[in-house]
């Protein structure tokens, strides 16, 4: 079964070359630009796993991972941080928030489609 | 073939005639010919432009050659001929009379014009050219827009 | 290394968010700058730099990334301020993003080791925000520079000396000038760059660190400290090195320029040809047919739709010209400190994407002499009762047809008995030379003339405004000056759009069919003799005004001031359009009949074609013939006009 993901970041880059890593790879990836409309593609779907950015308008990665979890259907969902911030106070948050793990960009794009087949295959 | 100098090669030129002269410009410059239309008359321009017309949707300026040459008592009328010429990438059109004929002319038959014609002509006769008899004015086109800034930069 | 196509791809799309980003960072400043920003405004100005750093670690742009991540600390202490940024830390943010533009620049054209930023926009005070110290450590060291210039450097108002100086104030450097890339004399381009540097610098290793790090991360030797790490719950995969990528659709195609300039011309064509078929069937009985009036009708709206859609493809907003140009401005306010404040309108004015280009040049040129000559130093301006700061505006709008883009200051105006004495010592115009404000201002326009007293870093590179003047005319634009003494100087630039539709008035005038812009037109009314006040001249003419809404305005007949023929004597019921600008009645121009309201489309005349001034361009009618498109703003006669104000038509000798 292919694995489904949404992957969230405002950066246009960002999205498409995840897009192109994961596709690559043979993972239907679905794309969202903010945390809002993260949460408005979730609605429609279940996917195996949540890629975040930290930093997006109007909702950031925490808010995001925190309404995603505080929806029973993705309690369980793992959610992948992939961001440029690797404080570790920040890290703290993320995690406290509901985050799996954590991918620093610049990232290598087969580390994260293993990592992604890791924690949600 | 290739011995003989580029100075020897015949050159084409097309012959017009104009207030009963004849006269001739390099094929190499004459672009189309075209029927006589009324212009659309361009303010602020010296007497001898007497306009622009629509040349396929660009627009096309017209120089009245007869006032260009001096030859002011020439008018042109409907059975007036425009030659199209492109000299230094501007396009332009110059009335004639009558287009007459191409000719094929040995560089040695042309010489330079006599002090008489060239006072005449302000200089845009470059040359003469006998031939059959007929002495032909040779015009060097680029003149009849750059002397004195007629259509010049 | 030659990247595969996809990755290719995706370094296009980065280059693009990059600008965009960098317009809304600057967007973001200017809001924060006119007190209209938000805590929000500095978020979304972090999220920018952000993006451009992350964007730049993933391709490995060192100098970019680590500039980047210096500028976002600033932001992100920035963002925890519960205070919106002062003005003086905006200053030093815009000429960050200065920086930061000539850093994906340099790293766009593949220069990532080339300094190609401005030394100005690396201010000191910059560096003091920008937290990037690391531990002192005194220990000596040496380091290796290689400066590798951008070819354009000079173009883009960028120089090496303060990189250089810089570094000689690190520490004992020994420089090797590399002059090898100078061609010979006759392929000699003096506007190229050509010169490279090898700098080896001993010093403690800390102040060439942080200086490369702080100002001059596009020397590329910045260090990477992106940090790999892996989630916490996951065991660390094996690297496999094998990684490829899926093509993914294209959003833009690339087209060569002379397709598409076909493509307009076989538009503009059909749009004439579907007038010319217009205008035959109302010669007809068919006219009262309703399916020929209705496909006809159907005929001319696809005709402008297409017609329109084509020209979005060349046409693009003025923005990010405006943009380079208030970059310049601040660059040459910081050099010959002068503060300047620059306002913009008429960003979003769409202008052909070739014009736009070809302005940078002489824009550039413009904006650097508004700075340096035109604004006075600032205790000059408080002595004259004005603001410390000067004010150049930069405006770009559509009228008559045209594109125009001004440039004005609020500066001390030309001065012009300087101009004349200057003019006369060089021998361009004889001793005690009589001469109008008018002439003297084209003076201006003379090679070789400059009036700056001292020849200054900025405007003396020997670029006078005639070059800028040819360079207009090289587009077929029209470059005019006014200036007010103590009040300031205002240049606009006149452009003709290549091709563009025009909503017209058609109008007849002594026999000649002409077309005049509809959007200059106020009203149309027929003249009473009481309206009409003759005033006599001292050439023994006279000239006639107009009596209109309380006041009183000049009268031009039309083919009379195009020499078509004698000023008519009776203006009883005459028809008169009056010609407003700016809200302004200017004139009211005599004709004898309105023929049609319609969209025209503009054709240009030959470039460099000697014609009356107010001649703009011309247009293809139905019936084939030629019409002028008169611009009705170059017709009011200049004596009608304060001197100050009369626009000098300076092309009109092409």
């Amino acid at each position: 079964m292919t694995l489904q993901i949404l992957a969230v970041d405002d950066s246009r880059t960002m999205r498409k070359m995840i897009q192109m890593t994961l596709e690559n790879a043979g993972i239907e990836t679905h794309l969202a630009d903010d945390g809002v409309n993260g949460l408005t593609a979730l609605e429609g779907l279940e996917p195996d796993a949540i890629i975040t950015d930290i930093n997006m308008p109007n909702l950031d990665g925490f808010g995001f991972i925190d309404a995603v979890r505080a929806q029973d259907k993705h309690r369980k969902t793992p959610i992948l941080v992939l961001t440029t911030e690797s404080a570790p106070e920040l890290k703290a948050k993320a995690r406290q928030a509901g985050a799996t793990g954590w991918v620093v960009k610049p990232f290598d794009p087969d580390k994260l489609v293993r990592a992604l087949n890791m924690i949600a295959g | 073939m290739n011995q003989d100098s580029p100075a020897m090669n015949p050159i084409e030129l097309l012959s017009f005639g104009l207030a009963g002269q004849a006269y001739a410009v390099d094929i190499m410059a004459v672009r189309e010919i075209r029927g006589w239309v009324e212009p659309t008359a361009l303010p602020g321009t010296p007497d001898y432009v007497c306009g622009v017309i629509n040349l396929r949707g660009t627009v096309l300026p017209i120089l009245n050659l007869a006032t260009r040459l001096g030859l002011e008592a020439h008018q042109v009328s409907d059975r007036s001929v425009v030659i199209v010429l492109t000299v230094a990438s501007r396009t332009f059109g110059i009335t004639v009379d009558a287009v007459s004929d191409i000719l094929t002319v040995d560089p040695a038959a042309i010489q330079p014009p006599p002090d008489g014609v060239q006072e005449h002509s302000k200089g845009f006769v470059s040359a003469l050219c006998l031939l059959d008899d007929q002495m032909i004015r040779l015009l060097s086109p680029d003149t009849l827009i750059t002397q004195d800034g007629a259509l010049a930069a | 290394m030659r990247q595969p196509e996809p990755m290719a791809d995706l370094r296009a799309t980065f280059f693009d968010e990059c600008d965009e980003l960098m317009e809304a960072f600057q967007d973001g400043l200017d809001d924060l700058g006119r007190g209209g920003g938000t805590h929000e405004t500095v978020h979304a100005l972090f999220r920018s730099v952000h993006s451009i750093k992350s964007g730049a670690a993933t391709f490995g742009f060192d100098g970019l990334t680590k500039y980047a991540h210096n500028l976002e600390n600033t932001l992100t202490r920035l963002r925890n301020d519960k205070s919106l940024p002062s003005l003086a830390e905006i200053s030093d943010l815009l000429r960050a993003s200065d920086h930061l533009a000539a850093l994906v620049t340099a790293a766009r054209q593949g220069s990532d080791v080339c300094d190609a930023h401005d030394t100005q926009s690396a201010a000191p005070e910059n560096a003091r925000k920008l937290d990037i110290r690391r531990g002192a450590d005194e220990q000596s060291d040496a380091a290796s520079v290689h400066l590798k210039p951008a070819t354009d450097l000079w173009k883009q108002g960028l120089s090496c000396r303060e990189v250089l100086s810089d570094l000689g104030a690190i520490g004992q450097c020994e420089v090797r000038l590399d002059d090898d890339a100078i061609p010979t004399i006759e392929t000699y381009d003096p506007e190229q760059m050509m010169l490279t540097w090898q700098i080896d610098v001993t010093c403690h290793t800390s102040p060439i660190e942080e200086w490369i790090g702080k100002q001059h991360a596009a020397l590329g030797l910045a260090m990477n400290t992106a940090d790999q790490v892996v989630p916490p719950e996951v065991k660390q995969p094996e690297r496999n090195s094998a990684t490829t990528a899926a093509p993914t659709p294209k959003a833009t195609i690339r087209v060569e320029l002379e397709r598409v300039d076909r493509m307009i011309n076989l538009v503009g064509e059909l749009v004439i040809n579907q007038a010319m078929l217009a205008q035959t069937m109302e010669g007809t009985d068919l006219t009262g047919n309703l399916a020929y009036g209705s496909g006809l009708d159907d005929f001319l709206r696809l005709t402008r739709d297409l017609q329109d859609s084509v020209m979005q493809i060349r046409a693009q907003p003025v923005k990010p010209l405006f943009m380079r140009m208030a970059r310049i401005c601040r660059e040459t306010a910081h050099t010959v400190e002068k503060p300047v404040d620059l306002i913009m309108e008429g960003a979003d004015t769409e202008i052909d994407k070739t014009v736009i280009e070809r302005l940078t040049e002489p824009l550039t040129h413009m904006i650097r002499n508004a700075v340096d000559h035109g604004i006075e130093p600032p205790d000059q301006r408080k002595a004259a009762g004005k603001a410390a700061n000067g004010t150049i505006k930069l405006r770009a709008l559509h009228r008559s047809g045209q594109v125009i883009v001004e440039l004005s200051d609020d500066g001390a105006g030309i001065d012009r008995a300087s101009v004349q004495r200057k003019a006369e010592t060089q021998g361009i115009i004889g001793p005690n030379a009589r001469l109008s404000d008018a002439e003297i201002d084209a003076l201006l326009f003379h090679p070789g003339l400059s009036t700056a007293k001292t020849v200054s870093d900025v405007s003396g590179r020997g670029v006078g405004m005639d070059v800028v003047r040819s360079a207009i005319h090289a587009l077929g634009g029209r470059l005019m000056v006014e200036s007010r003494p103590g009040q300031g100087t205002r240049f606009s630039i006149a452009l003709p759009l290549t091709l563009a539709v025009l909503d017209s008035m058609i109008i007849g005038a002594q026999g000649h069919t002409l077309v005049l812009p509809l959007s200059a037109i106020r009203e149309t009314l027929h003249v009473r003799p009481s309206q009409v006040v003759e005033l006599p001249t001292s050439s023994g003419g006279s000239r006639r005004l107009l009596r209109y809404n309380d006041r009183v305005i000049p009268i031009c007949d039309l083919a009379d001031e195009l020499g078509f023929s004698p000023r008519r004597s009776d203006l009883d019921g005459a028809l008169a359009l009056i010609v407003t600008h700016e809200d302004t009645a200017t004139s009211a121009i005599i004709i004898d009949e309105i023929l049609e309201q319609r969209q025209v489309v503009i054709k240009g005349l030959q470039d460099g074609f000697a014609t009356h001034p107010c001649i703009a361009a011309a247009t293809i009618l139905g019936d084939g013939r030629i019409a002028l498109i008169v611009d009705p703003y170059e017709l009011t006669p200049a004596t009608a006009q304060g001197s100050t104000q009369a626009a000098v038509p300076l092309a009109q000798t092409g």
